[in-house]
């Protein structure tokens, strides 16, 4: 996570950034807030955790089938719930191994139904002892946001709750 | 058209504060490069939050000047002036760092490049 609320962090301009936002509005895993507030939402769902719940079949020729069942379900669900996420940018955090099996695949599920918006990718790597790094695969594109629910966002959690990450005046 | 100006300054302002967020990634080699896109990001972004304010910039040379105009435009607006100190500090090293004979050091860049983050958070919530 903190390697996301990096990426956010230097790829923004002076973002509030919200890690595990407890609001019913916004259902993200990190969501940055452009602007020291004022600006877009870029949201990240981190999809690491899912594939660490992957029971390997008894069979071992049957793994690697059943690995990439497993996290294309795991990814669908993932890009349907972004798709639903009330941010401007949506970003989808997997590990760089899977992402690799996955690349070619991918990549036209990610624009949105109405033609505006593509989710971005970005690609965790662990570094073993060294803190993981995360970087962007694929660039995402800005989508159109309910305003109704933005301005939920903005009154019940922006307005009321104190950043985990910002620059301090 | 006092829109597109806003637009032009605060435009100027981003790319100086990005320009500067790369070389604060390697401080040893771009020390003085970092101080001096400070100082300047921070004079666009009063630029512009004076022409949002104002509808003018301040024209005086002496952007010791603008710290005052800033500050007399936000107060007479009941705006929060906190982030302002941050511009003061940036604008009275600006000689120095500028047409100095010292050298900038890391620590001294870091700490214009931290003034310049303030006060761009403060100023971005502005436009």
């Amino acid at each position: 996570m903190n390697a996301v609320a990096e990426l956010l962090r230097k790829k923004l301009t002076v973002p509030n950034i919200y890690l595990e936002p407890r609001s019913p509005y916004i259902a993200a895993d990190v969501l940055a807030v452009d602007r020291a507030g004022s600006g877009d939402l870029h949201a990240v769902r981190i999809e690491l955790r899912r594939y660490r719940e992957f029971k390997a079949p008894q069979d071992v020729n049957e793994t690697e089938a059943a690995w990439m069942k497993f996290i294309r379900e795991a990814m669908k669900n993932a890009q349907d719930e972004l798709m639903a996420l009330p941010a401007h940018y949506r970003y989808l955090a997997i590990a760089h191994d899977s992402w690799d099996l996955l690349v070619g695949e991918i990549g036209p599920h990610l624009y949105s139904p109405d033609g505006i918006g593509r989710i971005g990718i970005i690609a965790i790597t662990d570094r073993g002892e060294d803190p993981p790094i995360a970087e962007i695969s694929i660039a995402p594109e800005r989508f159109r946001v309910d305003p109704v629910k933005l301005r939920n966002i903005e009154k019940k959690l922006l307005e009321k709750v104190r950043p985990d990450i910002e620059v301090r005046i | 058209m006092d829109e597109i100006r806003i637009k032009v300054y605060h435009g100027r302002a981003l790319q100086l504060a990005n320009a500067m967020k790369l070389c604060r990634d390697d401080l040893p080699s771009y020390a003085w490069a970092a101080a001096l896109l400070a100082i300047h990001s921070a004079i666009s972004y009063c630029d512009a939050v004076l022409f949002k304010l104002s509808g003018q910039r301040s024209r005086s040379p002496d952007h010791e000047q603008a710290v005052t105009v800033v500050t007399m435009a936000c107060k007479k607006r009941k705006i929060p002036t906190d982030g302002i100190k941050h511009l003061d500090k940036l604008v009275s090293a600006k000689t120095d760092i500028s047409y100095g004979d010292q050298q900038v050091d890391n620590q001294r860049a870091e700490a214009l490049c931290l003034a310049a983050e303030r006060f761009q958070t403060w100023a971005e919530r502005l436009l």
